[in-house]
């Protein structure tokens, strides 16, 4: 089966292994600066964006981008979920999937 | 095509096939009423005979499964004609969430890329005559738009397709969240239902109940209602000692602790079902069993 659209769901905690590999995170915008932002995903992730990224304190936002080498992120595409939505479970559904890897995931 | 709209305004298909799962519905016990895919008490007779004899378990055709991309995409079949299968049970309907990467019009269908992270999928919408030109414009959906999809499995030149029956956008994120976590939770039911253990029996919703009630395998009888269910279930047990003869519906009736006319219109149903016959007279029921294949085939279940 091709790759295509195979990103694994991470948070901050699970990005290690995902080292130059194209992951889709969840989190919280806690801090903007120009086109970089730092997520709440579990922990702390700061995302390199994209000129169509508009990344906004409080915002959530789904991040689909490379892993950097420092656990950065270099983003591909961003989703604005705005501010509803429950991030804990977000969390969990993550702790699931990766979990459960070999059924979410040909990797 | 329109009943599969009523889908749409709802969350019921969290109740995937009935009975069985327990919790994630709050929309009635998990069955769908009102429309062809719906196993409620009214209406068995038509969801079951507009089935054709093809295959030996219609079931399929009847459920709509949640299902990730991955799943999609790996759905296999014994040949051509074969149904799709997933974790071995035939699939037709499937239920996903993803998000919109490609949009491409044609003049006979549209076609949207879709993909959950767990791979990409092709969903085809056929366009009636007199949407060939108004889609074009068709401000939903487009690049980027998380959607919630409905559709039927489908293959074209070697290459998997959905074909849309439904699409409308996501309810937010945690409807993107519980998208991941429900295939999964199928998926467990399906190949191995003692390990969501205690979960199951204790899940709260009234056919959750009945199908541990009913003991052992609730998966055969998921598109049963619970009463049928501990009908089948009464009757099965009652088979060895009344070979011939069948069991009185007031026997049901004092076994299960329902009242005799509910015992005897779910007999009635079971009998249009084809699981149950009348003996010597209409208030004696047997269970039909086949055997097929050295184990016992449940028809129409």
């Amino acid at each position: 089966m091709s790759t295509e659209g195979i990103c694994p769901r991470v948070n901050a905690q699970y990005l290690k292994p995902f080292v130059d590999r194209v992951v889709r995170l969840v989190g919280r915008v806690t801090q903007v600066s120009g086109e970089s932002a730092v997520l709440d995903s579990a922990g702390s992730v700061t995302v390199f964006g994209t000129r169509d990224i508009v990344f906004n304190e409080g915002e959530i936002f789904e991040v689909t981008g490379r892993v950097n080498a420092d656990l950065s992120i270099k983003a591909l595409d961003g989703v604005n979920h705005g501010t509803q939505g429950n991030l804990d479970n977000v969390n969990a559904m993550v702790d699931i999937v990766q979990k459960n890897k070999s059924f979410y995931y040909n990797m | 095509m329109s009943n599969y709209n009523s889908y749409g305004g709802g969350d019921s298909y969290g109740g995937y096939g009935g009975g069985g799962y327990g919790g994630g519905s709050d929309g009635g016990g998990g069955y769908m009423n009102g429309n062809s895919f719906g196993g409620g008490e009214g209406n068995g007779e038509t969801k079951y005979s507009s089935q054709g004899g093809d295959h030996g378990l219609p079931e399929g055709k009847t459920r709509l499964r949640p299902v990730t991309m991955k799943q999609i995409l790996e759905a296999n079949q014994a040949h051509a004609d074969a149904p799709y299968l997933i974790d071995g049970v035939e699939v037709v309907n499937v239920s996903a969430v993803g998000i919109v990467r490609n949009v491409t019009h044609a003049t006979t269908n549209s076609t949207y890329r879709i993909e959950d992270s767990t791979g990409m999928v092709d969903v085809r919408k056929i366009n009636t005559p007199d949407e060939r030109d108004a889609e074009r414009t068709d401000p939903f959906p487009q690049v980027g738009d998380y959607v919630r999809i409905l559709g039927e499995l489908n293959d074209f030149n070697d290459k998997r397709y959905v074909i849309l029956r439904h699409i409308r956008p996501a309810r937010g994120l945690d409807e993107i969240t519980y998208s991941m976590l429900e295939p999964l939770y199928v998926h467990m039911q399906t190949v191995n239902p003692s390990s969501l253990g205690p979960k199951l029996e204790n899940g709260g919703s009234g056919s959750g109940a009945a199908a541990a009630a009913a003991g052992g395998n609730s998966y055969e009888y998921e598109n049963l209602t619970p009463i049928q269910r501990r009908v089948v279930e009464t009757l099965k047990s009652m088979a060895d000692q009344d070979m011939n003869e069948g069991t009185h519906v007031q026997t049901i009736a004092s076994r299960t602790n329902m009242s005799k006319d509910a015992v005897a219109s779910a007999c009635e149903q079971l009998a249009d079902l084809g699981l149950a016959y009348t003996t010597v007279d209409y208030d004696h029921v047997c269970f039909l069993v086949l055997s097929y294949s050295g184990k016992t085939l449940l028809t129409s279940l």
